[in-house]
């Protein structure tokens, strides 16, 4: 398949940090793609770099080598003004762990959701209010919900609404950092089977999160972050029951289950032994 | 009949101030050397219970009914003098963050000494040799240079093995773990539940495992508890939870392991046997 024509790739690309003497790598010739219609996970524990994979995507980091395109056109090589407009396009959207942190508390709900729209401009009030309204609907946001503010919603509303202000624009990618990692059962599943309807409507998405259990339902392809590299990656069953290299082997052998973990104490300490030689 | 280090009897917690019961009818028992687990959500009232068995809820909430019995005392005759010579020596506990319950500018090995000379006497050079005792018990690399360092130079993982030897320093009977292994990555989570199952053998210790995540309590515990708005909706033996849930929360919590989690993936008796029931 050619990188040209995936809505998300991201070739060989190496980030650093700091200058001189404290320059350190963080991402050592990463790559991963996303085709439209499909929710491809990154899993890294702390330190794995995955944040950094999603503030490169959204040019917020800046990459030493390699190259980023979205839907075709490089993120990497604009300037910072180019950058600012295709953010403002609102191709990429991103949504955080924690909600209340990305909305204005002193904004009521709809103003959030609006915000989008009115930096991109070109649409009068009232198909601004439309839209608003037509998008908290799809995301299961409540309308008598758009005139409260954030600290009166649940862990869970709030989550919908920050779903709702990334979609207005309708991207075509959506960047998802740890999105239900917060929430209670009832709320994770709403929450899962929105993103599953998008992905059936052709959205892409990279789901990042340190827990492989937690992707694992809903990603079709799985790519495991350790240390800044890529260890293993492809279909998310073949990962999951197939894994090659120790490190994902540890990581699917760690994950609780509710039949029992997958490998005996012995086998994830020699697993320990071999990647810490 | 049975050898219960603690019973929780249809305990009651109410707000003080709006006057609502936040924990209501919750009862269970801890056998000795057995592990109890207790799955709840933000909000199901585990960490007010484990608390009121602690004695140290917020002055803001109280306990309005019901009865804690440790080791066959009831904690509602503890004078404070009793409650200090309970909490460490008979229980011990561990919770979500490490780093909040130690002291940033105290050497680690001093904080865990300061224990042991306190509350057991021990000199300052057997205090010494039994705090790198304890650092070695729960597997901590180098145990020497662990106890010159301080907080900030440790990992999350390797904080929460430190409160763990503080916790288990005075050999009590029951190790109580409030999502202690929460905000940890997955492979150092299962090292800690590793080390807390061997504890419980090594050093006889009944476990009380709380956390939001069944799949942990599943794997660890003889016994759960499924709490849920200040109440228990459901309790068993763990296999029986899992095999056979009866409350439809409980179900939930199963459904979203076997639809999006990694049980999807892996075969299931539990799930097909189930299947086969409905």
């Amino acid at each position: 398949m050619s990188a040209r024509s995936s809505l998300l790739a991201v070739e060989a690309i190496d980030v650093h940090y700091g200058h001189r003497r404290s320059r350190t790598q963080v991402l050592d010739r990463v790559s991963l793609h996303v085709e439209p219609g499909e929710i491809v996970g990154l899993i890294g524990e702390s330190g794995s770099g995955k944040t950094t994979v999603a503030r490169a995507i959204l040019g917020l980091v800046g990459v030493s080598s390699g190259g980023i395109s979205v839907d075709g056109e490089p993120v990497t090589a604009r300037s910072r003004a180019q950058q600012r407009r295709l953010r403002r396009r609102g191709v990429v959207q991103y949504v955080f762990q924690d909600p209340l942190r990305s909305l204005d508390g002193d904004w009521t709900v709809g103003d959030s959701i609006a915000e989008p729209l009115r930096i991109r401009g070109g649409l009068s009030r009232a198909e601004v209010t439309e839209r608003v309204r037509a998008y908290a609907e799809r995301s299961k946001v409540a309308l008598e919900l758009l005139e409260r503010y954030p600290a009166e919603l649940s862990g869970g509303q709030r989550q919908r609404v920050a779903i709702a202000r990334a979609l207005i624009t309708e991207p075509r990618l959506l960047l998802l950092d740890e999105p239900v990692s917060a929430l209670d059962a009832a709320t994770r599943v709403r929450i899962i089977e929105a993103l599953t309807e998008l992905r059936a409507e052709g959205i892409g998405m990279l789901y990042i999160s340190h827990d492989l259990g937690s992707v694992a339902g809903v990603s079709d392809r799985t790519v495991v972050l350790r240390q800044g590299r890529v260890v293993e990656s492809g279909p998310t069953r073949q990962v999951v029951t197939a894994p090659e290299h120790p490190y994902t082997r540890l990581l699917v052998g760690s994950a609780p289950l509710l039949s029992g973990q997958s490998l005996t104490r012995e086998e994830r300490d020699e697993l320990r032994a071999a990647l810490a030689g | 009949m049975s050898d219960s280090v603690l019973t929780v009897r249809d305990l009651e917690v109410t707000h003080a101030v709006t006057g609502q019961s936040v924990v209501r009818q919750v009862s269970f028992e801890v056998v000795r050397g057995r592990v109890l687990g207790i799955v709840g959500e933000s909000g199901s009232g585990k960490t007010v219970t484990v608390r009121a068995v602690l004695g140290i809820l917020p002055d803001i909430l109280e306990v309005t009914g019901g009865a804690i019995e440790v080791l066959g005392r009831p904690t509602s005759e503890f004078t404070k003098k009793d409650w200090i010579a309970c909490r460490g020596s008979v229980i011990g506990a561990v919770f979500q963050d490490p780093g909040s319950y130690l002291n940033p500018s105290i050497r680690l090995g001093k904080q865990v000494e300061e224990v042991l000379r306190v509350k057991k006497g021990l000199s300052r050079a057997e205090a010494r040799a039994e705090t790198l005792r304890l650092f070695r018990a729960v597997h901590l690399r180098n145990p020497e240079l662990v106890h010159q360092q301080y907080a900030h130079e440790l990992s999350g993982g390797m904080l929460q093995r430190v409160l763990i030897a503080i916790a288990i320093s005075l050999g009590p009977d029951i190790l109580i773990a409030d999502e202690a292994t929460t905000a940890l990555d997955v492979t150092v989570q299962a090292e800690i539940l590793d080390l807390l199952v061997e504890l419980k053998e090594a050093e006889g210790l009944s476990l009380v495992v709380i956390s939001h995540d069944l799949a942990v309590v599943a794997q660890l515990c003889d016994d759960v508890v499924v709490m849920r708005d200040g109440e228990i909706v459901e309790a068993g033996p763990a296999r029986a939870v899992l095999r056979h849930p009866q409350h439809e929360y409980t179900r939930l919590l199963i459904s979203e392991h076997e639809r999006f989690g990694l049980d999807r993936y892996f075969e299931q008796d539990a799930s097909l046997q189930r299947k086969a029931a409905s």
